[in-house]
């Protein structure tokens, strides 16, 4: 029985080490739609509906302070560097709260 | 007629159970670095790695950074073929992005300098011809401007990731020499578009 769990959650660490892959980063430039504690909906200048995860370890940034996550709310203009496979899996590592842009 | 059970002691089971994972956790240790990180990153701790040949695994994936040495006749090494220049300039429009890169073989040279009108924030990274997900970051930072060599440790497109994050418009002059045949250039993601290159060939 204690082998079977040895072997069974070695296979589990050894394949979740092996899974560690590079992503692709994101520059998503627009207005906060809605924010929710794990997800920050944005439209972006092109007119695009984005969804990007948020987490603990996202920072958030305005006037170049560190500010607390509750300050992403809907219409605050936002940059957003996020990383992921695609915009849509991506995950925010930065979004800095901006004046709006002319258009 | 009666039927026995055999019941384990809780703390009996407790104990078992952190044999178990402390057994597990060696094992997983055990093979991360001895093979894991080999073939996969090619970080080779112990030698393992190289004996096992895993090594040669991660190498073909195109992401190995071994010490690109000159050629045997010496420091000084000529190209019959293949010598370009270029010159061009980008402007990135407030809080945008820009990728510019150039294709290189194995070994191939190249001189750069860019300058920009504000500081922006840069990644000199690469994409290998035979795994482009396998790219490697070289530099990162933000900066005006930037001049180095490079020497292409596989064959595979080479180059930076520009950007602006400032509220108005920069302008980014880039300037190179060497051994390279083309250049690609990526506006808000997506694959790039091959662009001519400017200067002699």
């Amino acid at each position: 029985m204690t082998l079977r769990i040895v072997i069974a959650a070695a296979i589990v660490t050894v394949l979740a080490a092996a899974s560690v892959r590079a992503h692709d980063e994101f520059r998503i430039i627009g207005t906060v739609t809605a924010a929710q504690p794990t997800q920050l909906q944005v439209k972006s200048r092109e007119g695009k509906a984005l969804s990007i995860k948020v987490n603990d370890n996202t920072l958030v940034y305005r006037d170049n302070k560190k500010v607390d996550r509750s300050e992403l709310k809907a219409g605050r203009f936002v940059v957003v560097d996020a990383l992921g496979d695609t915009i849509d899996d991506s995950l925010a590592l930065e979004v800095r709260i901006v004046p709006s842009l002319p258009k | 007629m009666s039927t026995e059970v055999a019941v384990t002691p809780l703390a009996e089971s407790r104990r078992h159970i952190l044999q178990a994972m402390a057994g597990a956790l060696a094992i997983a240790l055990l093979v991360l670095v001895i093979a894991i990180l080999p073939a996969e990153y090619g970080v080779d701790l112990t030698g393992a790695g190289r004996a096992l040949g895993l090594l040669e695994l991660y190498a073909a994936q195109g992401a190995v950074t071994e010490t690109v040495a000159p050629p045997p006749e010496g420091p000084v090494f000529t190209r019959d073929a293949g010598y370009r220049t270029d010159r061009r300039t980008f402007t990135i429009s407030a809080y945008g992005t820009l990728e510019f890169k150039y294709a290189l073989d194995q070994s191939a040279a190249m001189l750069y300098q860019w300058t920009a009108s504000d500081p922006v924030g840069f990644d000199f990274h690469t994409e290998p011809a035979t795994n482009p997900d396998a790219g490697e970051s070289f530099e990162k930072g933000e900066a005006a401007a930037k001049h180095g060599a490079y020497v292409a440790p596989y064959a595979g497109i080479h180059g930076w990731y520009w950007k602006n994050n400032g509220d108005r418009d920069v302008t980014i002059t880039l300037t190179s020499a060497g051994f390279y045949s083309s250049g690609k250039l990526f506006v808000g993601g997506g694959e790039g578009e091959d662009v001519a290159l400017n200067g002699t060939e």
